[in-house]
């Protein structure tokens, strides 16, 4: 099958290139006007549109605030860490860490800037630089390690250094205040759930902090049923017959043709036997599926003008009886 | 939202969970869309082999999520559930065509559709679509997206077992329907 993985490496590369090389990958600021009519931003949420034009301003200035989408740009770009202007006075700033700019360790050094040249060259003095080596604080204030939750989703808080990035999990970004306080939603799993932390602050420096909290979600009760009032008694209605009444009739009682037949009908249980019996002749039938039955009979040898009696006779052992003249010429 | 100790798991030994779960974070619409988008296409030009309504599919998708983003950014896996969205509608042969559709009504206006893929991947995603749906879906699942079995059984809502089965006669037929076994066995 490695063939068939290296030609299905191939399919999904050439799936992979075709969706990149569309702009609309790059989010909805590349859709076309009639994919804008689906989805626009209310404000309170989205809705489905009705007017594209209307769709298409209102998602373009949520979705693409640069009139020029970015195709390569597919995800959130980061949060840009804005260094502290280089002054231009010949001065050295002060040593306040938010303003003075930083300098990396050397493993993890963001690439410096050279300061802009806005000043006259004779005037400008190379600042001081302070390596900042230290890393940020990061506490998180909220859940206590070892909390127990009911509910899967969980507000995570604390506090770090003032510009530091706060990244949960390894790739979710918390939003992080001014001041320096963070927080951030996270959707627990039942049992032991792990958040580590790690804060990032201007100069590259990190710190991490990890707890462990537990998701025991409530089995939903098992509600009871409403309590239902008994419906007053109703009458029982009157079983339904059982089986069809036994009857018999015949058509002649007396035959003049030869050979002489008589033809007995009636009702009976649905598919039972009914057997009619004489001296001269006899037969048997099935009543049918609504309980008729019909059954010719004929008395080849009945005597000339001699009665005779036919009984009839149902399973049950019901019977009911005729009589039957031949008046059949030899 | 507090921490509330709760008798039944009073007795539990903390320490004794070394291996926590997971965890995720609660994502915007925004963000789930951005981040899921292109794949979910992708999905869909994949199943749907359609490359004007490939897109729409998608939107359609996430369309679907938005209405239920409510309830839906409290899973574990949104993607998941977007992608079984899209697998079942790019297998769907009147979706297809309603996409199809709509996507050509906006073709005139500013020709968006996929780029054509080349002949040979054409042909292995043509052999894929010929395959019995679940086949079909599982193995884009396998291949585009790179999904363990257990991810593959939650999307397609199968076993592991099932998507197993899946996945080995799949691979079996394709090779088959791409004259691979041949070659392999020459």
């Amino acid at each position: 099958m490695t063939m068939l993985d290296d030609r299905a490496r191939l399919a999904v590369d050439a799936i992979e290139r075709s969706v990149a090389d569309q702009a609309s990958a790059a989010g909805f600021a590349g859709f076309s006007v009639a994919q804008r009519r689906h989805v626009m931003w209310t404000g309170a949420g989205w809705a489905l549109a009705g007017s594209a034009v209307a769709a298409t301003m209102v998602v373009t200035a949520i979705f693409s605030p640069s009139p020029e989408p970015d195709v390569a740009t597919t995800t959130p770009e980061p949060i840009v860490v804005t260094t502290a202007s280089v002054p231009e006075t010949t001065q050295a700033p002060a040593p306040d860490p938010v303003v003075t700019p930083e300098v990396a360790p050397a493993t993890e050094a963001p690439p410096t800037e050279a300061p802009p040249t806005t000043g006259s060259p004779s005037t400008t003095v190379a600042p001081t630089m302070t390596l900042d080596s230290t890393p940020p604080p990061l506490t998180i204030t909220s859940p206590a390690n070892g909390a127990r939750f009911e509910d899967k989703i969980v507000t995570f808080s604390g506090s770090t250094e003032p510009g530091a990035t706060v990244v949960a999990g390894g790739k979710w970004e918390a939003e992080v205040s001014e001041e320096g306080q963070w927080s951030i939603q996270l959707v627990l799993s039942p049992g032991a759930n792990g958040a580590s932390f790690l804060a990032t602050d201007q100069a590259g420096n990190e710190a991490s902090a990890r707890i462990t909290v537990y998701l025991d979600p409530i089995e939903p009760p098992v509600e009871e049923p409403p309590p239902v009032e008994e419906p007053p008694p109703v009458e029982e209605p009157p079983p339904p017959e059982v089986g069809v009444e036994f009857t018999a009739f015949a058509t002649y009682g007396s035959c003049e043709l030869n050979p002489p037949y008589d033809v007995y009908y009636g009702t009976a249980d649905p598919g039972s036997k009914v057997r009619i019996t004489s001296e001269f002749g006899s037969g048997s039938v099935y009543a049918d599926g609504e309980g008729n039955w019909e059954k010719k009979v004929i008395f080849e040898t009945a005597p000339y003008g001699e009665t005779f009696v036919v009984t009839v006779k149902d399973a049950t052992g019901k019977t009911k009886s005729f009589e039957f003249v031949s008046w059949a010429v030899g | 939202m507090t921490a509330q100790p709760r008798s039944r798991s009073a007795s539990r030994d903390l320490s004794v969970a070394k291996e926590p779960a997971p965890i995720h974070a609660v994502v915007s619409f925004e963000q789930f869309y951005e981040r899921e988008f292109r794949a979910v296409v992708g999905l869909a030009y994949a199943l749907s082999g359609s490359r004007s309504a490939a897109e729409d599919l998608a939107q359609d998708a996430f369309v679907a999520a938005h209405r239920n983003w409510g309830k839906i950014s409290r899973y574990d896996k949104p993607g998941a559930w977007v992608r079984r969205v899209v697998a079942n509608l790019s297998v769907s042969r009147f979706r297809k065509s309603l996409s199809e559709a709509k996507a050509l009504a906006r073709i005139n206006r500013d020709a968006h559709v996929l780029p054509e893929l080349p002949a040979e991947a054409d042909e292995f995603w043509d052999a894929v679509r010929a395959l019995p749906r679940r086949q079909a879906q599982t193995i884009a699942l396998h291949y585009l997206e790179d999904r363990p079995i257990a991810e593959i059984a939650e999307i397609l809502e199968c076993s592991p077992n099932t998507i197993k089965v899946h996945l080995h006669k799949g691979r079996t037929r394709l090779a088959a329907r791409l004259g691979l076994d041949r070659e392999a066995a020459s």
